[in-house]
């Protein structure tokens, strides 16, 4: 695989990476992966506690988590609004945030414990705080999954 | 209250289900009469489960199966007035040995004590306080033995260098105002409460989950209220550690956990709580 920069200083628009491939084989979806990665990890989320408007980067998030009026952007001990909807964010943030139950995504970065349960949904821990998550039984299979991807991968 | 709704309800059924049965011939040949009281019966035995009374659990529960083995011919000759005597005699024993309705024991991180008593456990497993300086253990009001920080609390965010909360400028188009109630019966309820001068909270659970956060809220200076009524679900309220807090709680045989550290500053908002669980849990969080 060939890689090649252009370098243009009359181009004002925004820089933009495109992957030129016959086939869509894993070794370029891996690279999508990570290029995407490398670019939501730069992304700051604009959120809100009452009249002020903060720059959250993703790394700070523990979980997102949907009300009947508006999105909590929950860290380690501050809880944020947020104005987009949830299944955006799904989108936009990076592949360790991952969806929990209908209303809740989970940053798995910063999971320190699953505390499994058969009959309801799991309870999630995270390092440095005592806020909890619950992860619901249809998306518990896809957590563990993950954070078994991730132990693998260090 | 939920609790006694929900018992209501769950005696109700049993009553219909023993109609029903005594109908199709399932139990054959019992008095409505006698259907009616065993309906009041179960009723008694969760409340009874409910406050840890074993004359409540036990004396009806021996009243229902009496009667009903009794019908069946197959009670061994036991007649009421015995079955009471022996449930009661029973029941005293349990009470003796593990402690009846649990008292309802006052306790704050500033006297560094609490008290769960509940067979549920876990609620203080910090047990004796600050001035002992055991381990802030999951659940202790246990405290740390550490120096209080005086300026720690001057720099909470939401107030002045003085204590005082700040609500001059702050309201929220979404203010829940001084008294929140949250009722939830079944499933699970997520409530974010923003109030820019709090007094009272007041949580209703029955068998669900409830999950309470003190987000963009500004505790009354002369303290706020948090009642907690939870029968068979599972409550968590998350509550800023800038805040002193005071319990008062009645457990049967649920849990009531607390998991980090309130604030110890005398100055501080008082957060004045009062938990009345029956056989859920209710978990408080300061962070």
């Amino acid at each position: 695989m060939k890689i090649r920069v252009e370098i243009d200083p009359r181009n004002d628009s925004e820089e933009e990476v495109v992957i030129r491939c016959n086939t869509l084989s894993e070794e370029v979806m891996m690279l999508q992966k990570q290029l995407s990665e490398i670019v939501s990890s730069k992304l700051k989320l604009e959120v809100y506690k009452g009249d002020t408007v903060l720059y959250l980067s993703p790394d700070e998030i523990l979980f997102l988590e949907t009300t009947d009026t508006f999105l909590a952007v929950h860290t380690a001990k501050e809880i944020y609004s947020a104005k987009e909807r949830l299944y955006t964010l799904e989108e936009m943030l990076p592949s360790s945030f991952i969806r929990i139950s209908k209303s809740s995504i989970v940053n798995i970065a910063n999971i320190r414990s699953v505390k499994r349960n058969i009959t309801g949904p799991s309870e999630i821990e995270f390092a440095g705080t005592v806020k909890k998550a619950y992860a619901s039984r249809n998306y518990l299979k896809q957590l563990m999954n993950r954070l078994e991807e991730k132990r693998l991968n260090k | 209250m939920k609790a006694r709704r929900i018992m209501l309800g769950v005696g109700l059924l049993a009553l219909a289900g023993g109609l029903v049965g005594r109908k199709m011939g399932i139990i054959p040949s019992i008095p409505i009469s006698t259907i009616i009281l065993g309906g009041i019966c179960v009723v008694l035995i969760l409340d009874g489960l409910r406050h840890k009374n074993f004359f409540l659990i036990l004396m009806p529960l021996a009243f229902i199966v009496q009667r009903v083995y009794s019908y069946w011919d197959m009670f061994l000759g036991i007649g009421l007035v015995e079955a009471l005597g022996i449930s009661a005699i029973t029941a005293a024993g349990l009470t003796i040995l593990f402690g009846n309705r649990k008292k309802a024991i006052t306790g704050s991180r500033n006297r560094g004590f609490i008290n769960n008593g509940g067979f549920g456990g876990a609620g203080g497993q910090g047990g004796a306080g600050g001035q002992n300086g055991a381990p802030g253990q999951p659940g202790g009001f246990g405290g740390t033995g550490t120096e209080i920080d005086q300026n720690r609390f001057a720099q909470q965010p939401g107030f002045r260098s003085n204590g005082e909360p700040m609500q001059d400028g702050y309201g929220y188009p979404d203010d829940d105002g001084d008294n929140v109630v949250i009722d939830n019966s079944f499933g699970k309820l997520v409530r974010y409460l923003h109030s820019s001068n709090l007094k009272k909270v007041k949580i209703d659970n029955g068998f669900g989950n409830c999950i309470v956060y003190y987000d963009n809220v500004y505790v009354d200076a002369d303290g706020s209220r948090l009642e907690i009524d939870n029968g068979f679900g599972q409550v968590d309220v998350y509550i800023p550690p800038f805040y002193r807090f005071k319990l008062k709680q009645d457990n049967g045989f649920g849990s009531i956990n607390i998991f980090g550290e309130c604030s110890l500053d005398p100055n501080a908002p008082l957060i004045d709580a009062k938990i009345d669980n029956g056989m859920g849990k209710v978990n408080i969080y300061f962070g």
